[in-house]
């Protein structure tokens, strides 16, 4: 006796449980004999078994599936297209595994026949969806998938009826509620009907203030369809006639979702007033907006106005919070938190809830700063400990682990290709690729020795003229690039410190700038160093005119491997040994948020560096 | 060919290697170095496979990852699994990942061809899995035990 399981037994006869186990190890065996077949090439006779197994196993999706990879292999595309409507019939629901492999055999499909056949053959799995008591999860993501495709498809009898009134409930705003009532059935059944119908009556038709609740939905259809230009035409449209708040904010969002301002700055440019609007509506986008445009002073006034206008509204607040975290303004959540908390417990006592209005912005804005929040906490680590060893160790490994995996590849490649075919060229060739590969190693380790050398010899110079001399010890490459130093003033300032030290800082600096302008490729590239003698301090104040750093980026860019550039290009070091030279003197570097045209750094190092009291600290 | 493979990988040498070795087994490669090129590329259902590191200029993997998600649902990603914190590997694995590949002491470029090709053909190890697991467990009871 096999089962131990005696009530399961006695619920089946014996007949059946011998024929249960007999077709479910005989499945295994089937697919086994389709799979040679297949791969000596018998396809005809792969066919033929894999047509049986299908009314064997008749609840098993696995070989109507197999027997579209065969009749595709045969280019039989009907027979393929067949057997992919019965396999979706049998997909268990919520199997998203079968859809994928589904979407697979669809798109090879639809890499190797024309436009026309495609069209011609997909009213199979179309009518497969319509006409079969299919799992409804599952039609809508066939549909999704068969996109575009389903245009062409001939509309079925109720939905032709429902496509015709549908028309002619786009003529004025006073049915709008049918109007959407019977738009989501139609987006349902077809929704690349749906679009061509907006296309021919929506997007080319004259903007009226009769219709303009119809198109503005209209508009919200083409940005859910993904049809982005389509919806800028009309809202930018609608917008000319009249400004409304939403119309507005979806052209908004839009442009933010394409990562293209175009026509909101085209907008904002014939109607400037808008910014000074307060409705919360556009207000939330102008946060997006400006972020991009990097103009942080308007972000700041922005964020201003909600907080005066909105100081009672709890979502709103919230979502003000969490654009401050996302910038990194911690003294404004510290004195918002208060308010909130006072804020979300009367609005409990009072009503149990608070209003849904705006929860979307919420729960987008709570999405976004996850991850700020958490590089705001490792920030302030590094305001005690920059050198997060842990940073630094998995950038070590990434870039080691780069040159070893090029390593590993190329003998790995070669290897295979060498038991056939040995040449002393292709053998040299390797050779010099792994040598470059340890070159790139011992570089790494090199341009890290400034953080391990302790080397500390301590002397009076004159900050300016070695600033001078690095600037002459570069000279090549900033005339290479066109760039000129100026350096005020002219006089000596004297300074107590390391030299060593000193000169890896300002080099570091000046080759920091160099990229960043060249990066930028414009005229009159230019580096401004300006010295500031003070009592105890002196200030540097060191720009460029190159590209400049994004406001998001303000936070990062000491950290050990952070860079925006392309492999080989610069591996981010720079900034975070600059950072790490300083603290090891007293001083300290920061970044000029308000400096507009490219960066500037503002740099302080004491006078008189005192070792004893700062290894006591 | 038996699938088209789209490989974003900004290291020149890795990516070369990779490629060739794909190449061998008449698999289809459209290379790519960052973020952006790999999103121009990208079309509903114009790869089987894409094969994605995550450190690359610009745009992260996840970012990319993310935007490739967003135009086709159902393709089969492969990212390197080193150095990655947690969180981001979590994000990755709602994303949708289908495999993992190593950099570094472990790369091994003919495991990863044959995780590709094994993610490419019908009758993959993957499908006979789930064949596999879809069957209950008692149908792999020795039969001759009946006998007893």
């Amino acid at each position: 006796m096999i089962f131990n399981d005696k009530a399961s037994v006695t619920e089946m006869t014996m007949m059946e449980t011998m024929q249960e186990i007999g077709t479910q190890s005989n499945m295994k065996q089937v697919s086994d004999e389709i799979r040679k077949l297949r791969l000596v090439g018998k396809l005809e006779e792969a066919t033929k078994l894999c047509i049986k197994a299908t009314q064997s196993f008749s609840n098993e999706p696995f070989f109507y599936k197999i027997l579209a990879d065969l009749y595709m292999q045969q280019k039989n595309y009907e027979a393929t297209f067949i057997a992919l409507g019965s396999y979706i019939i049998k997909i268990p629901p919520l199997n998203n595994q079968c859809i994928a492999d589904f979407a697979k055999r669809y798109y090879r499909l639809k890499r190797v026949l024309s436009k026309e056949k495609i069209s011609e053959l997909v009213g199979i799995i179309y009518t497969t969806i319509e006409k079969t008591s299919i799992d409804q999860t599952i039609a809508l993501k066939v549909k999704d998938i068969i996109g575009t495709d389903m245009a062409s498809i001939k509309p079925l009898a109720n939905q032709s009826e429902h496509l015709s009134s549908f028309i002619s409930l786009l003529n004025d705003d006073s049915n709008f509620n049918d109007l959407t009532r019977l738009e989501k059935i139609l987006e349902v059944a077809n929704k690349f009907q749906l679009e061509q119908v907006l296309d021919k009556h929506i997007l080319t038709r004259e903007r009226s203030l009769k219709t303009y609740r119809v198109d503005q939905y209209c508009a919200s259809l083409y940005e859910k369809f993904g049809e982005h230009q389509k919806a800028i035409k009309v809202l930018t449209e609608l917008l000319s006639l009249r400004i409304e708040s939403v119309a507005a904010r979806s052209l908004f969002r839009i442009c933010r979702t394409i990562k293209n301002y175009d026509s909101v700055d085209d907008f904002l440019g014939k109607n400037p007033t808008l910014i000074k609007k307060q409705d919360f509506n556009i207000l939330y986008e102008l946060v997006y907006y400006f972020e991009i445009k990097n103009d942080i002073a308007q972000l700041q006034s922005v964020l201003r106005t909600i907080d005066k206008s909105f100081a009672q509204n709890l979502p709103i607040l919230r979502t003000l919070r969490n654009f401050y975290i996302r910038f990194g303004m911690l003294e404004e959540v510290k004195r918002l938190d208060p308010i909130i908390r006072s804020l979300s417990q009367t609005k409990s006592k009072t009503t149990g809830k608070y209003t849904d209005k705006y929860d979307e912005e919420l729960a987008e804005s709570e999405t976004e700063i996850a991850s700020t929040v958490l590089e705001l906490y490792s920030e302030l680590e590094h305001q005690k400990q920059l050198a997060a060893i842990s940073d630094l160790t998995t950038g070590i490994s990434h870039e080691l682990g780069q040159p070893i995996t090029n390593i590993r590849y190329t003998i790995q490649f070669y290897k295979k290709l060498l038991e056939k075919n040995l040449t002393k060229e292709s053998v040299f060739k390797i050779f010099d690729s792994i040598l470059e590969e340890t070159d790139r190693m011992g570089a790494l380790i090199k341009r890290l020795s400034p953080l391990t050398s302790s080397r500390n010899v301590l002397e009076s110079y004159d900050l300016v003229d070695r600033i001078k001399k690095r600037i002459q010890l570069e000279k090549p490459r900033l005339d290479d690039n066109h760039i000129k130093v100026i350096i005020v003033p002219k006089v000596p300032v004297t300074i107590y410190g390391d030299t060593v030290k000193f000169d890896q800082l300002i080099s570091n600096l000046l080759l920091n700038a160099i990229d960043a302008i060249t990066e930028r490729k414009k005229p009159n590239n230019k580096i401004d160093i300006k010295v500031e003698d003070g009592a105890q301090d002196i200030h540097i104040f060191f720009s460029d005119n190159g590209v400049g750093i994004p406001f998001k980026n303000k936070n990062k860019i000491f950290d050990p491997f952070f860079s925006t550039k392309a492999p080989g290009k610069g591996e981010g070091l720079g900034l975070f040994i600059i950072w790490n030279l300083l603290k090891s003197q007293g001083g300290k570097i920061t970044v000029d948020t308000n400096y507009k045209d490219g960066a500037r750094f503002i740099i302080t190092i004491p006078k008189k560096f005192n070792l004893e009291k700062e290894t006591k600290s | 060919m038996i699938g088209t493979v789209m490989l974003v990988e900004d290291e020149i040498k890795t990516a070369d290697m990779l490629k060739r070795a794909l190449e061998t087994e008449d698999i289809e490669v459209l290379w790519v170095q960052d973020g952006k090129s790999a999103l121009q590329e990208m079309k509903k259902g114009r790869f089987d496979l894409i094969i994605l590191d995550l450190k690359l200029p610009e745009m992260t993997g996840d970012e990319v990852l993310e935007c490739i998600r967003k135009v086709d649902t159902y393709v089969s990603v492969i990212v390197y699994t080193n150095y990655q914190d947690p969180p981001v590997m979590k994000k990755l694995i709602n994303l949708g990942v289908e495999g993992f590949i190593s950099k570094g002491a472990e790369a091994d470029l003919w495991e990863t061809v044959k995780k590709v090709k094994s993610l490419l053909d019908p009758f993959s190890e993957g499908e006979k899995n789930e064949l596999l697991g879809s069957l209950p467990h008692e149908a792999f009871v020795n039969p001759h035990k009946d006998d007893e």
